[in-house]
This record gives C-alpha cells, sequence and structure tokens, in this order.
C-alpha cells in the first residue's frame, strides 16, 4: 500500500511539473488574439475570408449586440464573439490581458476615458466611414474624440433628467422658483413621514456638478484640457453652490450619505412618495414595474436663468491597441451604428441611442427621448483628461461639508486645494 | 558484505566532490538506483525549466528581473518582475534538491567510512521508500501553497520596491526598482504621512474598541447564558450565534441603510422608542452616516453585533471544561459570584482563549469588508486624502483601484507594512502568554 501510494505521489507530481511547464510553453506568440483565423483557401478573391473578433459588451447592451452580431454573421460571413463584461471591468483588464494577448478585439469604454487610455496606447484610434460619422450625433462623436482621433464608437448617452410623480406633481419646474415653489408646498412635509418634493443624491458630485456649471462654473480652462486653470472655486460654482446647499437644507438630512441616497431615493419614489428626483433613465424599468405614473423633464433652471447643466455621458465601443484585426474590427463599427439597428437598442437596452435619426424621429413621440434631447443640449460632458480622475474624492467631500452647513465658498477652496496637490503628486510620481 | 574499518578512507570527501555532478557521489557510493535518480531529476529539471529561468516567457526570466525591461511598449515590466519571481523560486528549488544530493551523497560517504555497506538495491530502494515517503505525500501540499500563498506575498514585496503607478504604467511605460524609496516616502513626504499617520491612529483605535467589545461582549453572554439558572440554553445559544450565521457582506449593507440619518430605522424607530422608555435620558435623532464620530461609533456596534457570537461559542466551550470543583471549592471558602469569575473564570477563560482572542485582533486590524461597505471609509473629511473611518487596508484599496494615481507601489509598501505590524503583535502576544507551551499559568 505504502509503495503504491509513493508510487503515486511521485507520478502526481511529474504530471504537475510537466502540467505548469506545458501549459506557460504553449503561449509562445504575445500578440495572439482570438483573431482572424482564415477558414478558407487562398484562392484570388472568389472565395470570402471569414473573420472572427471578440468584443466585451456590458450587461445592459448585451442582448442587442448579440443579435446584431448574429445578423453581422449572416450577412458578412464574419463572426463576432460576443462577451458580457461591464464596463469597469473591462477597462481594468484590457492593461493586462492585452499585451498578454487574450484581450478583446473591441470592448464597452465611456468617452471621459478616451484621454488617459489612448495616452497609455490601450486604445486604438477607429477610423470609421464617412457615412457612418453622418448618422451619429456631433455631441457624441465631439466627446469621444481625443487629439482629433476618435477614440470610442457612440452606442448610447445617458444623463441625469428630473423624473416627477405625475399624480403629485402636474407640471414639472421650469424656474428655480417654481422648484422650491413646488417643494415648499404644503402637500409635502420633507421632515415628517408624509411625502417628500424633491430628491437628489447630491452629495455625489456626479449629480451635483450640473450646479456649478449652470452657475458659470467650470472644471478645467480651455474646454475641460487644462488641468492647471481649475474653476470649482469661481465665482459661478459658488452661487451654484449656493443653490445645492438650499436644496440640503430643504431635504432630508440623510440625503449626505452618499452610499445609500441612491437606492433610498429610488425606493422611496417607486413607492409614490417622492415628487420628483434626480436620476438618470435606467431606473424607469423598475419605477413602471412599480406602477408609478412618471413624467421626465430637463432639468429646471438657476436663479440666473441658466438650465443645470448635468454631466452628460456617451458610451460605446473602443478598439484595443492589442487587436491583430483592426480592419475587420472597424468593419463591425460601421456596421452596427446603422439607422436600422438603433430603435431595437432602444427597446432592448432602455438606453438613449447616439443615432441622430432614431433622436429627431422619436423626440416627439416618446416622452424619454424628447426630455432627453431637450436636456442634452444643455450638458457637459465629464473632462477626457486624466487629471479629471483626481477631481471625484474631493468634490464629493466639499458637497458632503456644504450639506452639513459650511460655507460653499470655503468648502470648493479646500476641495481645489486638495485636487490641485493630488495633480502635483501624481505628476511628480511621489518624488 | 561487511567492509574491514579503515581510519584513513575518505570517502566522504570524495562522496562530496563528486557529487558536484548531480548524481555523481552516489555513483561512487555504489548506489547506482539512488545516484541515476538524482541525475535524472536534475537533468529533467534543468530541461523543464531552464528556458524559462533565462528567459522567462516574454523575455523576463533572470534578466528581466534585474532589468525590469529595457524597451517601453514591447517590454512589459510588471510581467518581467513576475516572471523573474517565478525564475528565482525556480532556482530555489533546484538548488535545494541539488544541495540535498550533496548532503545525501556525503551521508552515505560517511556511513561507508564508518564500515557500513550501504549497496544492497533492495536496501536502498526500501530506504528510499521510507525516508522519502512523508515527504512526497507533502509535495503537492507544498507546490499548491508556494504557489498561492508564498508567490504572491513575494510578488508584492517586490511590487512595493518599484515605482508602480499611472506615471510608470505599463505596457507603455516602464517602472523601475526604488529600493526602500516607497517606504522612506511614506514616512517623509507630507501627503502621505498625514495620510498614514491619520489612518493609522484610526486604524489602531478601531482595532482595540472594535475586538474589546467583542471580546467583552462574548465572554459575558458566555457566562450568564451558562448559568445554572438559565432555562433553554440551547434556544438562546442558537439565537446568539444568528448575526455569525448571516453572511457578513448582507448584513453590513442592511446596517447602512439602518444608519441613515433620515431613513434608516435607527433614527426613525430604535431612538423614539428607547426615547420613550427612558425620556429622562433625551435620545435624539443622530446623524450616525455624515458626522465621522457617529459612523465610528456606528461601526464599532456593528463590529461588536458581527463579532461576538464567535468569542460566544468559542467561551461557552472553554466554560463547560472548567472542572466543577474549583466552584465548590470557592463557595465552601464563602467567594461571591463575582469573586469567582474574576478568579477563577475570567483568568481560566482569557488563558484558554489567548491564541484565537489574538487573531481576533489581526482580523479586525484588517477588517475591510465592515468599513468599506457601511460607508466607503467615508464621510469624506474635507481636505484629507482618506476618508473618516478609512483604516489601513481600505485607504490602500483606495489608492491602487480608485485613484487615478494607481499608486500600486506605494500600496504594496503600506500592504508589506501592515503585515509587519501584525505579525509583530501576534508575535509578541503569542510568546508572552506562553500559549505555544500550552500550559496554565497560576
Amino acid at each position: 500500500m505504502k509503495r503504491i501510494s509513493t508510487l503515486f505521489v511521485a507520478v502526481l507530481t511529474l504530471f504537475a511539473m510537466t502540467a505548469c511547464n506545458g501549459a506557460s510553453g504553449t503561449r509562445t506568440n504575445v500578440s495572439d488574439d482570438s483573431s482572424s483565423t482564415v477558414t478558407s483557401t487562398e484562392d484570388s478573391g472568389e472565395v470570402q475570408e471569414r473573420g472572427q473578433i471578440t468584443v466585451w459588451i456590458e450587461t445592459a447592451s448585451y442582448g442587442w449586440m448579440r443579435d446584431v452580431a448574429a445578423i453581422w454573421e449572416e450577412e458578412t460571413g464574419n463572426q463576432a464573439e460576443v462577451v458580457e463584461m461591464t464596463m469597469i471591468d473591462g477597462i481594468y483588464k484590457i492593461a493586462l490581458d492585452g499585451p498578454a494577448g487574450i484581450g478583446p478585439d473591441l470592448l464597452t469604454a465611456p468617452h471621459n476615458e478616451v484621454g488617459d487610455k489612448s495616452t497609455q496606447q490601450l486604445f486604438a484610434p477607429i477610423e470609421l466611414s464617412e457615412e457612418s460619422l453622418s448618422l451619429i450625433n456631433a455631441q457624441a462623436i465631439d466627446a469621444c474624440t481625443y487629439n482629433d482621433e476618435l477614440y470610442v464608437t457612440p452606442l448610447y448617452m445617458s444623463s441625469n433628467l428630473l423624473i416627477y410623480n405625475k399624480d403629485l406633481v402636474s407640471t414639472p419646474p421650469d424656474t428655480w422658483n417654481e422648484l422650491i415653489e413646488i417643494i415648499e408646498d404644503s402637500e409635502f412635509d420633507n421632515n415628517g413621514d408624509g411625502s417628500l418634493g424633491f430628491l437628489c443624491n447630491l452629495g455625489d458630485f456626479y449629480n451635483s456638478a450640473g450646479f456649478l456649471w449652470a452657475g458659470g462654473g467650470y472644471l478645467f480652462g480651455d474646454d475641460n484640457t487644462n488641468p492647471d486653470d481649475i474653476g470649482l472655486d469661481s465665482a459661478g460654482s459658488v452661487e451654484g453652490a449656493k443653490c445645492i446647499q438650499q436644496l440640503f437644507n430643504l431635504m432630508p438630512k440623510g440625503m449626505g450619505d452618499r452610499t445609500t441616497a441612491n437606492d433610498l431615493m429610488t425606493g422611496l419614489f417607486a413607492e409614490g412618495k417622492v415628487g420628483m428626483i434626480v436620476r438618470g433613465t435606467d431606473v424607469l424599468t423598475v419605477l413602471d414595474e412599480a406602477g408609478i405614473n412618471c413624467g421626465l423633464a430637463r432639468m429646471p433652471k438657476l436663479p440666473n436663468g441658466n438650465v443645470v447643466a448635468n454631466y452628460s455621458g456617451f458610451s460605446g465601443l473602443a478598439m484595443s491597441e492589442f487587436t491583430d484585426n483592426p480592419e475587420l474590427a472597424t468593419e463591425f463599427l460601421n456596421f452596427i451604428v446603422q439607422d436600422r439597428f438603433a430603435a431595437d437598442y432602444f427597446a432592448q437596452s432602455q438606453l438613449v441611442p447616439c443615432n441622430q435619426k432614431f433622436i429627431d424621429e422619436q423626440s416627439e413621440s416618446n416622452d424619454i427621448i424628447k426630455a432627453f434631447s431637450e436636456q442634452i443640449v444643455y450638458d457637459v460632458p465629464m473632462a477626457k483628461i486624466i487629471e479629471s480622475n483626481q477631481t471625484w474624492e474631493p468634490m464629493n467631500g466639499a458637497m458632503g461639508s456644504i450639506a452639513a452647513g459650511s460655507d460653499p465658498q470655503e468648502a470648493l477652496e479646500i476641495a481645489v486645494k486638495q485636487i490641485q496637490d493630488n495633480i502635483t503628486a501624481m505628476r511628480a510620481g511621489e518624488n | 558484505m561487511k567492509v574491514r574499518k579503515n581510519r584513513n578512507s575518505s570517502h566522504k570527501k570524495w562522496a562530496t566532490i563528486f557529487s558536484v555532478f548531480p548524481g555523481g557521489g552516489h555513483f561512487y557510493n555504489r548506489q547506482y538506483l539512488r545516484g541515476s535518480l538524482f541525475l535524472l531529476l536534475m537533468v529533467s529539471y534543468g530541461y523543464l525549466f531552464g528556458g524559462v529561468i533565462l528567459f522567462g516567457k516574454q523575455g523576463g526570466g533572470m534578466i528581466g528581473l534585474f532589468t525590469l525591461g529595457t524597451v517601453p511598449g514591447e517590454d512589459h515590466s510588471l510581467f518581467f518582475l513576475i516572471e523573474g519571481l517565478l525564475a528565482l523560486v525556480l532556482i530555489l528549488i533546484g538548488l535545494a534538491i541539488y544541495l540535498f544530493s550533496i548532503y545525501d551523497a556525503r551521508k552515505n560517504g560517511e556511513k561507508r567510512d564508518a564500515g557500513e555497506s550501504p549497496y544492497k538495491i533492495s536496501e536502498q530502494y526500501k530506504d528510499i521508500v521510507n525516508k522519502g515517503f512523508p515527504y512526497l505525500l507533502m509535495l503537492p501540499g507544498i507546490l499548491a501553497m508556494t504557489l498561492s500563498v508564498v508567490f504572491p506575498i513575494l510578488a508584492t514585496v517586490l511590487i512595493s520596491m518599484t515605482n508602480y503607478n499611472i506615471n510608470n504604467m505599463p505596457p507603455n511605460k516602464l517602472f523601475e526598482w526604488v529600493g526602500l524609496g516607497n517606504y522612506l516616502n511614506m514616512f517623509k513626504l507630507a501627503s502621505w504621512q498625514s495620510a498614514l499617520l491619520y489612518t493609522l491612529s484610526w486604524t489602531i483605535i478601531w482595532t482595540i474598541c472594535a475586538t474589546s467589545l467583542t471580546i467583552v461582549l462574548g465572554i459575558g453572554v458566555a457566562v450568564l447564558v451558562n448559568q445554572r439558572e438559565i432555562k433553554f440554553k440551547r434556544f438562546f445559544r442558537t439565537i446568539i450565534i444568528l448575526p455569525w450565521a448571516i453572511p457578513a457582506f448582507i448584513s453590513v449593507m442592511m446596517f447602512s441603510v439602518f444608519f441613515n440619518d433620515s431613513f434608516g430605522a435607527m433614527n426613525l424607530q430604535v431612538i423614539p422608542f428607547l426615547d420613550r422608555l427612558f425620556p429622562f435620558l433625551e435620545i435624539t435623532a443622530l446623524p450616525w452616516k455624515t458626522q465621522v464620530e457617529f459612523t465610528r461609533l456606528a461601526l464599532i456596534l456593528i463590529q461588536g453585533w458581527l463579532g461576538f457570537p464567535y468569542t460566544f461559542v468559542m467561551v461557552t466551550g472553554v466554560l463547560q471544561s472548567i472542572p466543577g470543583e474549583l466552584y465548590e471549592a470557592a463557595q465552601m471558602d464563602g467567594a461571591s459570584r463575582f469573586q469567582q469569575f474574576r478568579k477563577i473564570t475570567l483568568p481560566w477563560v482569557l488563558l484558554t482563549t489567548a491564541p484565537v482572542l489574538i487573531t481576533q485582533f489581526t482580523y479586525n486590524f484588517s477588517n475591510f469588508n465592515v468599513i468599506y461597505l457601511f460607508n466607503g471609509g467615508g464621510p469624506v473629511i474635507a481636505g484629507q486624502q482618506t476618508g473618516g473611518t478609512d483604516i489601513l487596508v481600505s485607504w490602500v484599496y483606495k489608492i491602487t483601484t480608485e485613484s487615478a494615481a494607481r499608486e500600486f507601489g506605494m500600496g504594496a509598501a503600506i500592504t508589506v507594512f501592515i503585515s509587519l505590524i501584525v505579525m509583530s503583535i501576534a508575535l509578541t502576544q503569542y510568546i508572552r502568554t506562553d500559549a505555544f507551551k500550552g500550559g496554565l499559568k497560576k
């Protein structure tokens, strides 16, 4: 028994050693993607070359992407392998998987990553056909362009909207005074047990930024490209911050806690207890299921007459720098942005596609598109340069202070100082 | 076959010298089986891993470990580092086998000097099987542990000595060795130093308070439930284990909503209830999640709730092992219940469970779940790089994954720093309580 066991263990160890070396030994080709496997022989162009690409698509758009990939295969014979992966995961993984040779050809990315990722040479520039470019919303193309190159083919756009309960609020507010009037309406008992007028997770800078921009402030100078000029403590920003503070005072104290505010807000709205909330269109499915009669509108104006200019986001497919098959991937991109797929996209993902024709046609009939297209005109796209990532935490802190009642000017100045320190540390590489 | 003792023979010396060539010493000792085994082992080892050691899979290997790449864009520093580490580990293992073969041949040479004859094949075979059997059995386990535990730890230590951050991000750029640079910067650079001290002080306070609460609650409740007079002991014990049975992940997220200032059940229901019970205390709704002090208080309370069942179960077991005669004797001497607790129960329990209690401290020191899930390490303090309730691990998480600067090098250095603290505290406490010796000090 002992002898057999020994022999067995010895053989097992040998297997382990060879397996370790074997598995690593096969991957000798560094830039090996699931790239074009030519399944047909090299004939003089008579036989079609069948190619294959891999696409990392995020969850909401997954169903649609599979359908389109199937149609593409039908029409051209090329295969697109569609893998579900969240944007955050994909962007994180591309840095390691790409160089290792197991990355995708296309991956989902938001527009504000183009600066960072193109400098790190993880995204390759995309050359869409003129025709394709003409089909896509101009703002989206602009947001996804960096250094005059397009790095993301926009699929959908996102922005916060004013969602209101039609049973509690008959007409959405247009001006600031109307907004305050509705909130202070006797029907709403903001700190007791009755209905609440207005909720917004202003503690998270993504939601409150719009107020600063409408007040006249800005993030970085030169149209959000110059990180040395930070406009978060300018007079305009302070004005917007004062409006934010006013709203905080009208909302329950718990809204200052940004980790749970979003869920609580949506939950209460779904119970019919809130008049208005500010959120993106992705919550609409939940609200519809709850049976709330919701309406959408663009954001109200600040006292100075400017519409609250929320952050807009444009997301779509970026091309990996490590792809073996850029031409085929570009062909795929040209294919998916066609007009005929836009309606299906909206139906399946509940996200607003960047197809201009769709937006134009639907903006009268569809409430969501109507409100969206009104709001998007005022929106400011999130900044693309890498320094913008340093702004979130300090500004969240500033919003927290403002919620607690400190002077908006002071809070913003502290945040700006911290952002500057962070940027300096980042540049110096801690040396 | 007995050989005459020859005091001038130097088999040992020659066996050692011949063993420089793998298996040579064994052949000299006429242990052909053993010799060929070692020879085969070394040759196959070299063949399998030689390439990896020298060149790695992407041009790394030992050379890559020193340079960490020379051509940006083509050489991937991180892969070089990891492959280099693998090469290093393989070299060490190979060296270990080699040295063992020399030692083995030397010992056999010694035996020959002493006049014994280790020649018979069947004897050799039995010898190998008997002596080598335990090692062979351990081998798969050791391999697995090396790969999944030792290797990542070594990789972290190596990364902590580089300047791996967004400015030197592969594959576009290379990062370099900076030796102890990160460790020095942690303490010297103002921005890192202030964040480190702030986080470290809260981490220490958190660890002490949370663990103490857990232990006090655990021991207290265990002693209470263990009293003779309590009926339905099983029922109580089952209920008390519930906080531990429910996944902490879910519980903490529930608590996160529970403690919300305006909508959470704590302020909406629990506090008004307490207020009605004890109106003279005048308890009001507290800003649990928007003010730092209250968030910290909430966290300590939550950890007490989550952690005490574990201590409770352990102490209950220990209580039942205390001999009843001690209590009888104490009673006859006229000791009160409380004195019995202080002089018999408490010392016995603390000494027996000392090792486990120490692990509770080390666990809370790096208790990422509770801190991060409750309020993301917040609330955010204006002007502070770290959040109000960030402990060292959650701070490392933020600077590596959430920040734009992606400070992997510095994060690794802080991780090593945390490990050193935890290891030294655990070790000193183990030694102090003589826990390894298993005795009960009178």
